[in-house]
């Protein structure tokens, strides 16, 4: 590390500066582990000395080797495999749908106007209880939890990339049509690349979304995944497996919000800002 | 197409703003005629119609009366012939300097390499060529109004519109910006209107300043520049000594109501 910090340091003094925010990084990394550690610990003692009841919270030893034992047996990767499979597609297919329904509804201000009223109170409707419709039109599977986490990303992607294309400098746009731009133009040219960013937001939200939408599709219909080892943990009243589902829920939708994180970093490092 | 001896000609133009509460209008019975070549400022306050004059020119939405004709021929809609630059750069943040010089190439189809070669050869005279590859945000505010400048020269329009373009820069860089601008405007024998609230940048760098004042607005006196001011740079005619007279008569014309 020392190195690294020589490279980049143009004096001495930048060099100190530099080690003092390195510093501060790993002050504020040992310190978000040592929380994590406490917060184990403590719920391994309570769980031991019964202070919590073991059988209802379990304990991070018993989570542990549930995980370690349903890892051997290739179960865990089977559900986990398929709750991630489904959030992706879901959350794919409803961003993008979303911003294509926006660029429609951009197309015609008509249309816009139209379909306003149908988008805010589809967006204010729990689309969860649509649950039901789609068991019976699509039956209790893969397709469902689908649905369900499409409806829950793509109406409030449509709405906010939607107000994003209105709401672009209108400077940009006095530029674009002085030079004699088409509508067509001026949207590939300059409303499009203006909204990139407004997009990556929305699949970082959408992240969350879809994640609500598949344990929520398979608390109802389904027959695997994580939602349903949740739903099926509770119904047996086997605690230590509902924690298991919920750790890998956590850290693997963590991480996926972290991936689009990078990937926002590294696609619009400095070009917008 | 019928031709004309002027470049532009501003016949009774009248605009009327329209919102769901109430109707305004901008611009009373406007006329003027602008020779090619001539440079035309035109001052007034806040409010009496300035601006309006140029979008209505750029073409940029329809007029309410009247009638506008570049070179003989009425504007319908905005015209590759001219070049329209605003207070705010409008520079597009993703694109580097180098992208945003060729937006109005690509825009109407003649991104060539000829046209990319003359862009980049005047963002070389207005000393920019090292932030070729430079993002907006990366350069100053004079910086970004001239590669602004650049753009809208690029696609080489015979008119240029220029809507207080240097009234938000410093006063070293409204001054160095005057100066490119009247260069590059002499190499090309273009026309231009000047819309400003700068009197002494009106002295400096036009031909004939235009008074504009009033609710409607309405053109309330012209001034011709005298011709010995005219042949000096910007910097050189506000130390000449036909600056201030000029620059009195102007300010009370501006300021009386």
């Amino acid at each position: 590390m020392k190195s690294y910090l020589k490279r980049k340091a143009v004096s001495s003094a930048h060099e100190r500066y530099l080690q003092k925010l390195w510093f501060t990084q790993l002050q504020v990394w040992s310190t978000q582990l040592a929380i994590l550690v406490i917060f184990l610990w403590i719920w391994e003692v309570a769980a031991n000395r019964q202070w919590i009841d073991p059988f209802l919270f379990s304990s991070p030893s018993r989570i542990w080797s549930l995980a370690v034992q349903m890892t051997l047996t290739g179960e865990l990767l089977h559900h986990t495999w398929l709750t991630l499979w489904e959030t992706i597609v879901g959350f794919l297919i409803g961003t993008l749908a979303g911003i294509a329904v926006a660029i429609l509804i951009w197309a015609s201000p008509f249309l816009s106007r139209v379909l306003e009223p149908y988008l805010v109170m589809l967006n204010s409707m729990p689309k969860v209880a649509l649950g039901p419709l789609f068991i019976v039109t699509m039956g209790a599977g893969f397709g469902s939890v689908l649905a369900m986490a499409i409806s829950i990303t793509v109406i409030i992607t449509t709405i906010v990339i939607h107000h994003r294309f209105q709401s672009v400098d209108q400077s940009y746009l006095i530029v674009a049509r002085s030079f004699g731009a088409t509508r067509s133009q001026i949207f590939r040219k300059i409303i499009f690349p203006a909204s990139i960013p407004d997009m990556i937001a929305a699949l970082k939200v959408n992240v969350g979304l879809a994640w609500v939408g598949v344990i929520v599709g398979e608390f109802l219909v389904s027959k695997a995944g994580l939602g349903y080892l949740i739903i099926y943990g509770f119904q047996v009243f086997h605690l230590t497996l509902v924690m298991v589902s919920l750790w890998i829920v956590a850290i693997i939708s963590a991480v996926m919000y972290q991936f689009i994180d990078w990937l926002e970093h590294r696609w619009i490092h400095h070009r917008y800002s | 197409m019928k031709t004309s001896l002027y470049a532009i000609e501003i016949q009774n133009l009248t605009h009327t703003y329209f919102t769901k509460k109430a109707e305004m209008t901008a611009i009373r019975s406007v006329s003027f005629s602008v020779n090619p070549g001539e440079f035309i400022v035109i001052v007034g306050p806040s409010g009496c119609g300035k601006s309006t004059i140029l979008s209505l020119i750029a073409g940029l939405f329809p007029f309410t009366e009247g009638e506008i004709l570049l070179f003989g021929a009425p504007v319908r809609q905005p015209s590759s012939q001219v070049g329209y630059m605003l207070q705010k750069d409008g520079l597009l943040e993703w694109r580097t300097v180098d992208a945003n010089i060729r937006l109005g190439l690509e825009i109407q189809h003649i991104a060539n390499a000829e046209n990319i070669a003359y862009a980049r050869k005047l963002l070389n005279r207005v000393g920019l060529s090292d932030s070729l590859n430079k993002y907006p945000t990366q350069l100053s505010g004079g910086m970004r109004q001239r590669v602004a400048l650049v753009r809208t020269l690029a696609t080489r329009p015979d008119i240029l519109l220029l809507d207080e373009p240097f009234s938000a820069l410093d006063i070293q860089h409204k001054l160095y910006l005057e100066e490119l601008l009247v260069q590059l405007l002499a190499d090309g024998q273009k026309t231009a209107i000047l819309v400003t609230h700068d009197l002494e940048e009106a002295i400096a760098i036009g031909d004939r300043i235009l008074v504009m004042g009033g609710k409607p607005g309405q053109i309330r006196r012209e001034f011709i520049v005298p011709s010995e001011l005219r042949q000096l740079s910007p910097i050189k005619a506000r130390g000449h000594p036909a600056f201030r007279p000029l620059f009195e008569q102007l300010w009370n014309e501006v300021e009386t109501p």
